[in-house]
């Protein structure tokens, strides 16, 4: 397995992380089996949160006790200093280890939010008392908006970011990473293939590699899947492929959604889903299980036409930041045109 | 358990298996869908949030949360229900004569 220096931290990383956020749902047995293999494979960096579900627990036990092979990444999204301390301890004692390589604040996606945990009781403060108490080595944040993330990371010496890359995100690749690397704050980047939904898994995580980030981030859920990923990331990407790979997700014409889900549908359309998957639906490239993702997430779109409140300023416009045209996608997936 | 008996009761426990191998996937999805309304309810704080947005994602997170509930005890029963088939069809299984 490749490695890479993740920012000012020095700490060498695998290229390829394990992202735990589908863990819930496997066994420990499962588990175990598979983040043993994943280390076997050389994979030495591991991100989990305290809000997914009991994943922290699962790879306690499954690898804890291998902690000095690799860097374990976790997270808080407590705003509030007391309330992200107490997270701290808590992902501490559910990991079963005496620190944590790097705590995260988790998904911060509006200034309001930002102001809240750089305020004296905010969530920061907690992070940087665990650092100085040894409870934490490094602390980084993460978010969907990668503008944002590009001012903020200015703010404080953050030694990591982490944020959405896949082809049908692509944003990152500009609004966030020349800054990242200009401040040499570590880049980890996550759903490389849409959280499964994208058929051509190599070229996508192969694509997010391309931009020289620190680690790739993908589920790896089972042993095959580890075995493919880190097949996928055994050569690093050279110029005529880099050219294939950008040319590809250009031709992609992606919606423009970061996900950052302010939009509220009133019908239950799920806007982000129906966005930022539109493309694979054009471009014939779901997996299977995205395919029924699509169908439940663009399930209720027939009734965006006739929904009354939307007709002259619909409501998910109304609040997006990138002003998207969101109805008007909805009409086209609805198979009726705009008025 | 005769001959007959036996090949009908392994084909149940075969479609058993299918049965757990689907309702898994099931909640693996619905894992997926409580992730993504936990998101969704986390992001109410951005300024331009309504009590009715955040009301809705409110409703959206439990009903996700509920479903999740229902899926992983259905994996549960399921998989109690398998394991005790499997062991009653290994007992019946007709060893090396």
């Amino acid at each position: 397995m490749r490695q890479s220096t993740l920012g000012r931290t020095g700490e060498q990383v695998s290229v390829l992380g394990c992202g735990t956020m589908w863990f819930a749902d496997l066994s420990q047995a499962e588990t175990t089996r598979t983040l043993n293999h994943a280390l076997d494979r050389g994979v030495t960096y591991f991100d989990c949160a305290r809000g997914y579900g009991d994943a922290e627990i699962k790879v306690g036990k499954a690898i804890g006790h291998r902690h000095d092979e690799f860097f374990i990444a976790t997270k808080t999204a407590k705003r509030d200093r007391a309330s992200a301390a107490r997270e701290i301890d808590e992902s501490l004692s559910r990991l079963g280890m005496d620190h944590l390589d790097l705590i995260q604040l988790h998904y911060v996606n509006s200034q309001p939010e930002f102001d809240q945990i750089m305020a004296p009781d905010g969530a920061l403060a907690a992070a940087v008392h665990a650092q100085a108490a040894g409870k934490v080595r490094h602390i980084g944040i993460t978010g969907h908006r990668p503008e944002l993330l590009a001012a903020w990371i200015g703010e404080f010496e953050f030694a990591t970011v982490l944020f959405h890359l896949s082809p049908v995100q692509p944003f990152s690749a500009t609004e966030l990473l020349p800054r990242a690397r200009e401040r040499e704050v570590g880049t980890i980047a996550m759903r490389p293939v849409g959280s499964g939904a994208i058929r051509r898994v190599s070229e996508s995580i192969r694509y997010v590699h391309s931009h020289g980030v620190d680690v790739v981030l993908s589920g790896l859920t089972t042993p095959a899947i580890v075995d493919e990923n880190v097949e996928t990331l055994a050569s690093s990407v050279e110029e005529p492929e880099q050219q294939a790979l950008t040319s590809w997700v250009l031709s992609i014409e992606n919606n423009g959604c970061r996900r950052c889900n302010y939009c509220s549908c009133p019908v239950g359309i799920h806007i982000p889903d129906m966005l930022i998957t539109e493309p694979l639906q054009r471009h014939d490239w779901f997996t299977p299980a995205g395919k029924e993702d699509w169908a439940e997430a663009t399930a209720s779109v027939h009734k965006c036409e006739g929904h009354e409140p939307c007709r002259t300023e619909p409501i998910c416009e109304s609040k997006c930041p990138y002003d998207l045209p969101i109805r008007s996608t909805a009409l086209r997936v609805a198979g009726v045109e705009a008025q | 358990m005769d001959g007959h008996s036996f090949l009908i009761f392994a084909d149940f426990v075969s479609r058993e298996r299918d049965a757990v191998a689907t309702l898994r996937e099931e909640a693996a999805r619905s894992d997926v869908r409580c992730t993504e309304a936990w998101f969704m309810s986390m992001a109410m704080g951005h300024p331009g949030a309504s009590d009715e947005d955040k009301q809705r994602a409110r409703d959206i997170l439990a009903e996700a949360n509920s479903a999740q509930e229902v899926a992983g005890r259905a994996v549960e029963d399921a998989t109690r229900r398998l394991e005790y088939y499997e062991a009653f069809l290994k007992q019946c299984t007709p060893g090396p004569t």
